[in-house]
């Protein structure tokens, strides 16, 4: 980061050095394997943005139905009650709790959007280049990488409850539909966001300072 | 790899390598294309498997929420309520539903559907599950596809033929009431079938319920059934004791309706058909009997008298088996045909041949050629009673004795008219109502009253102090009658009286063989001879009889003028009156004499009366010897010789009869101038009467009285006063006792039994109060006796045993009006216990 202010960071790719992803030796640029562990090693992941897109479409698309649909299906003997994620937070709401209400929505909405969002501007900069500075950026990449797993809370609180209150004709809750698609949701995102090639953000950089210098 | 690696570090060239599309690809676009590919597919299965929405309007939508209420087939969702609305004008709700598309295509017009709702009836209780899980609608369609159909009514209530069970339809009407809604038909107990519920028709005479039998019980079912209700239960009292009837208890509660079919060879059940619902089996065999087979024939009958308690639905019956029933009644005033204006009851009645025991398909003709034959023989209708105590009647075809010749008339209005006999009714209850007013009006109240008065009275004689001494005096009498009886003089008179029985013996005797003489003597032929005579003068005596005439003419007016006489004689009669009111003066004088005479009875005299007897006796006995030998003289004087003698002189006078008799018609002429003085002599007579009317009676009962008075004294001496002295020094003795009696608490015992009596008099008397209250109750009981003895068959064994018990009812009614009368004449009955 010291280095960093002060100017242009220096990447391998530019030193002509490709560093091996599993045991971190460097090598020389064009080493195709490494001599120390024996992985493949690629200076820069050609097809990545291209995975990225390809999770990050599945992610989407897995998410409305999630939305959509019915998470968890409550069966009382008095009543037979289906509810959708925002549904059910708002139904919480209503009843008081805005607290859990808060959780459910930060939890299955604002965390999920804001991933495609920001994985999304991550893909898309990476290759059309952003006026926020790359340091920025990779740790947004950061976050988005350490938070992606817990969008699952609300999927595992549908399966505890699901396997918890199994009590016969007199009440029984069941994953709706939502929770299925939904999980798939945020696996696809989380897969989304791996397959991202987060040396990509320093590249557009380098060549956005080198266009002017040369 | 290349050498200028390690050269060190040099512009490495970075040609990317180029490519085709599909080397560029990565491998992960197939999870989108993947997962677009399911949600497409998903989507359209969804859309695809959609089944159509159907609308059905319902009264009201209680409990239905769109998304949430199902349409059940068999109680299985077969779809769910989309929305929810208002069918135009806001008449109706409108529900529709989506359904699924498996069962959609046999959704057809026979169709129906309802809400199911919890629902708590005496059958018990229904739809419970939906009071947790809220109201479904429950749709019912058969298993063959049929035109689609998408707008539909909503039924209020469950059809009677749910999903899956078949059956078929009927009506069933009554004229007063039907069982609720979801009545089961047992049919032995078991459930085949189910009453809907009942709805009055628009005429408003009676009531109509839908009804159905599950298959395959409506084989069991064809126009020869029979309905009848089942539901409570019957309770009645009769001869044969109390009875409380009841199919099951749980028709006892929810009610029920059964049938029999009666009859074979009925025709099978038709749809819609309609059949009458009875109130019991009873009517159900009745109204069989009559309209079960065969054709029901119509007749007429006229009715001189006018009765009350016949009615339409009363019996026909011959030979006490019912053959019909009466239709109707009305009035029939016809001068023309029977001569006067009064009202006649016209009966039309119905009657089946095939129940008189002729062929069932017997037409109208055969059975009126049938009736002419009876009706030659005697047959006619006859009003008589049905049920003895309600007083309802029936007509009974008997064959009448002696009935006068009359035909069947079968061109008569309205229909062919059988000729009728005088009923044949007793009156029961005008004799028992007759025995009730009896007993209500007897004077028991005051009887009691007597007897209390008695009783007082009775107790203030016995304590009276006269009372007390007369067994003293009693005693004395009878002591002296007791010396009178067992004097000598008595002791003798019975061989006194033997030896006068002996004398008469032997007189009559002696009387005997003079007539045995008589006969001999050939008396009787000339009685016989006299005899001749006598007829002949009888020839002659019609001339006379003119003559006499005459004299009764005269008499006639001697009679008139004794009419007068016996007007003055009334006048003497009231004299005579007046005397007699003079002679109870004498009476009391001879109440003195004969106290009198009770102190002569114990005198000397007195008792040398048997003594004197006796030698009276004696006396006798020699007068009868005395007789004895003039009866003896006469037969010996030839006395028997004489009397012949003098018979054949009477035989020669007979001779001259004539001629005397015809002096008798001179006679009898002269007698009419005799009569006529006789009415001078009447006149005289009444004269006389007058005069006696004026004689001095009184005066001579005033003599009697003083000599009563003179002859009281006569036997008021002393010496006869001197008796009672001893008697009553007798007497102390017996006072005495009953002193020690009374103190021995012999009398207290008799005023306690007194008192007691007085007592029960009393609670008699409050009894007897309540007499009335009793007759009214007991009326009631007989009112309602009737009410529950007017539904017997009176063909019953009940009512047979009820006919005998209410003819021994009414013997003993009978005895008790005999009581009655008895006591109303003789109340004092009751106290001595006669």
């Amino acid at each position: 980061m010291e280095i960093a202010r002060k100017g242009p960071s220096l990447t391998a790719r530019a030193a002509g050095l490709v560093a091996c992803r599993t045991c971190a030796r460097v090598w020389p640029a064009g080493t195709p394997r490494c001599g120390r562990c024996g992985a493949h090693l690629q200076s820069r992941d050609t097809a990545s943005l291209q995975k990225v897109w390809a999770w990050w479409l599945a992610g989407v698309m897995a998410y409305i139905p999630a939305n959509l649909y019915p998470m968890l299906v409550t069966d009382t003997l008095v009543e037979h009650h289906a509810s959708t994620i925002v549904g059910g937070a708002v139904e919480i709401a209503h009843h008081g709790s805005y607290g859990i209400a808060a959780i459910i929505l930060i939890a299955s909405v604002l965390i999920p959007m804001g991933k495609f969002i920001a994985i999304a501007y991550l893909a898309l900069s990476a290759r059309h280049g952003s006026r926020v500075r790359p340091g920025r950026r990779h740790h947004l990449y950061e976050v988005v990488e350490f938070i992606g797993r817990w969008s699952m809370i609300d999927v595992f609180v549908v399966a505890i409850l699901s396997a918890l209150v199994q009590l016969s004709s007199v009440a029984q809750i069941t994953p709706g539909p939502a929770a299925l698609t939904f999980a798939a949701s945020v696996i696809f995102t989380m897969l989304s966001a791996q397959s991202f090639d987060s040396r990509l953000i320093w590249d557009r950089d380098r060549a956005d300072e080198r266009r002017p210098s040369t | 790899m290349s050498d200028d690696t390690s050269n060190g570090p040099a512009e490495v060239p970075i040609e990317p390598r180029p490519k085709g599309l599909f080397d560029k690809l990565s491998i992960v676009w197939l999870v989108p294309i993947a997962a677009l590919g399911g949600a497409l597919s998903v989507a359209w299965q969804t859309y695809a498997d959609r089944g159509p929405l159907i609308h059905i309007e319902f009264d009201n939508g209680d409990g239905i929420a769109a998304e949430e209420t199902e349409l059940r087939y068999r109680d299985i969702e077969v779809g769910r309520v989309e929305e929810v609305g208002f069918s135009e004008g806001l008449e109706r709700v409108r529900v529709g539903v989506r359904l699924d598309k498996e069962f959609a295509e046999y959704v057809d017009d026979e169709s129906r559907f309802w809400i199911v709702r919890p629902e708590v009836t005496a059958s018990g209780v229904t739809g419970l599950d939906t009071v947790l899980s809220g109201v479904y609608i429950e749709g019912v369609w058969d298993n063959t596809i049929g035109p689609p159909r998408t707008e539909f009514e909503g039924q209020s209530t469950a059809p009677l033929l749910g999903a899956g069970e078949t059956g078929r339809a009927f009506k069933l009407v009554s004229p007063e009431q039907l069982p609720t809604a979801r009545t089961p038909i047992l049919y032995k107990g078991v459930k085949v079938g189910v009453v809907g519920a009942a709805e009055v028709t628009e005429d408003g005479m009676s009531v109509r319920a839908d009804a159905v039998i599950y298959e395959p019980f409506d084989r069991l079912v064809d126009s020869s059934t029979r309905f009848w209700d089942i539901s409570g239960f019957d309770f009645s009292i009769g001869a044969n004791g109390a009875r409380l009837n009841f199919t099951s208890v749980a028709s006892l509660i929810q009610g029920g309706v059964t049938f029999e079919t009666l009859g074979s060879g009925g025709t099978p059940l038709a749809e819609d058909a309609v059949f009458e619902l009875f109130d019991s089996e009873d009517a159900a065999r009745d109204d069989f009997l009559v309209e079960g087979e065969g054709q029901a024939i119509d007749v007429s009958m006229v009715f001189d008298q006018n009765l009350n308690g016949l009615s339409a639905g009363a019996a026909i019956e011959l030979g006490g088996l019912r053959v019909g029933e009466v239709i109707s009644l009305t009035g029939l005033v016809d001068p023309e045909r029977f001569g006067d204006n009064r009202v006649r009851l016209l009966v039309s009645a119905r009657i089946n041949p095939g129940r008189v025991g002729l062929p069932g398909d017997t037409g109208p003709e055969a059975f009126f050629d049938y009736l002419d034959e009876r009706i030659e023989g005697g047959l006619r209708a006859r009003l008589t009673n049905a049920s003895i105590l309600t007083g309802g009647l029936k007509v009974q075809l008997v064959d009448v004795v002696d009935a006068e010749p009359a035909t069947l008339q079968r061109d008569a209005r309205p229909y062919a008219r059988i000729p009728t006999a005088d009923p044949n009714i007793a009156d029961v209850t005008a004799t028992a109502q007759g025995v009730m007013q009896r007993i209500s009006d007897l004077p028991i109240e005051e009887v009691m009253q007597s007897a209390i008065d008695l009783m007082d009275q009775t107790t203030a004689l016995i304590g009276s102090e006269g009372l007390q001494a007369a067994p003293d005096e009693l005693l004395a009498t009878l002591e002296a009658i007791r010396q009178v009886a067992t004097s000598e003089g008595v002791a003798g008179l019975p061989e006194q009286l033997a030896g006068l029985m002996t004398e008469l013996q032997a007189t009559a005797g002696q009387v005997s063989t003079i007539l045995t003489e008589l006969q001999d003597g050939g008396t009787p032929a000339t009685i016989i001879a006299a005899l001749e005579d006598l007829a002949e003068t009888a020839n002659r005596l019609p001339a006379l009889i003119d003559s006499t005439d005459g004299v009764m003419a005269s008499a006639q007016e001697v009679m008139g003028n004794i009419d007068g006489l016996v007007g003055s004689a009334d006048g003497v009669m009231q004299s005579a009156d007046e005397t007699l009111g003079n002679v109870d003066q004498v009476l009391t004088g001879a109440d003195g004499v004969v106290a009198s005479i009770r102190g002569i009875a114990d005198s000397e005299e007195f008792r040398a009366l048997p003594g004197q007897v006796g030698a009276l006796t004696t006396q006798l006995n020699d007068t009868v010897a005395k007789l004895d030998a003039i009866v003896q003289d006469l037969v010996t004087r030839d006395a028997v010789g004489t009397l012949t003698t003098a018979l054949e002189d009477l035989a020669r006078a007979t001779e001259d009869l004539p001629g005397v008799i015809e002096s008798a018609g001179e006679a009898a002429d002269g007698a009419v101038a005799v009569v006529d003085s006789a009415n001078a002599l009447v006149e005289d007579a009444r004269g006389i009467v007058s005069q006696a009317g004026q004689l001095p009676l009184d005066e001579l009962s005033a003599r009697v009285d003083s000599l009563l008075a003179a002859a009281e004294r006569l036997i008021d001496q002393e010496s006869t006063r001197e008796l009672p002295g001893a008697f009553n020094a007798a007497l102390t003795e017996l006072r005495e006792t009953l002193e020690t009696l009374r103190n021995g608490g012999l009398i207290e015992n008799a005023n306690a039994t007194l008192a007691s009596a007085r007592d029960a008099a009393d609670a008699i008397a409050d009894a007897s109060r309540n007499l009335p209250a009793l007759s009214d109750d007991l009326r009631r009981v007989a009112r309602q006796a009737n009410t529950t003895l007017a539904g017997f068959d009176p063909n019953s064994v009940i009512a047979r045993e009820a006919g005998n018990a209410i003819r021994q009812i009414q013997d003993a009614a009978q005895a008790i009006e005999r009581l009655a009368r008895t006591l109303e004449r003789n109340p004092n009955s009751l106290i001595i216990g006669r």
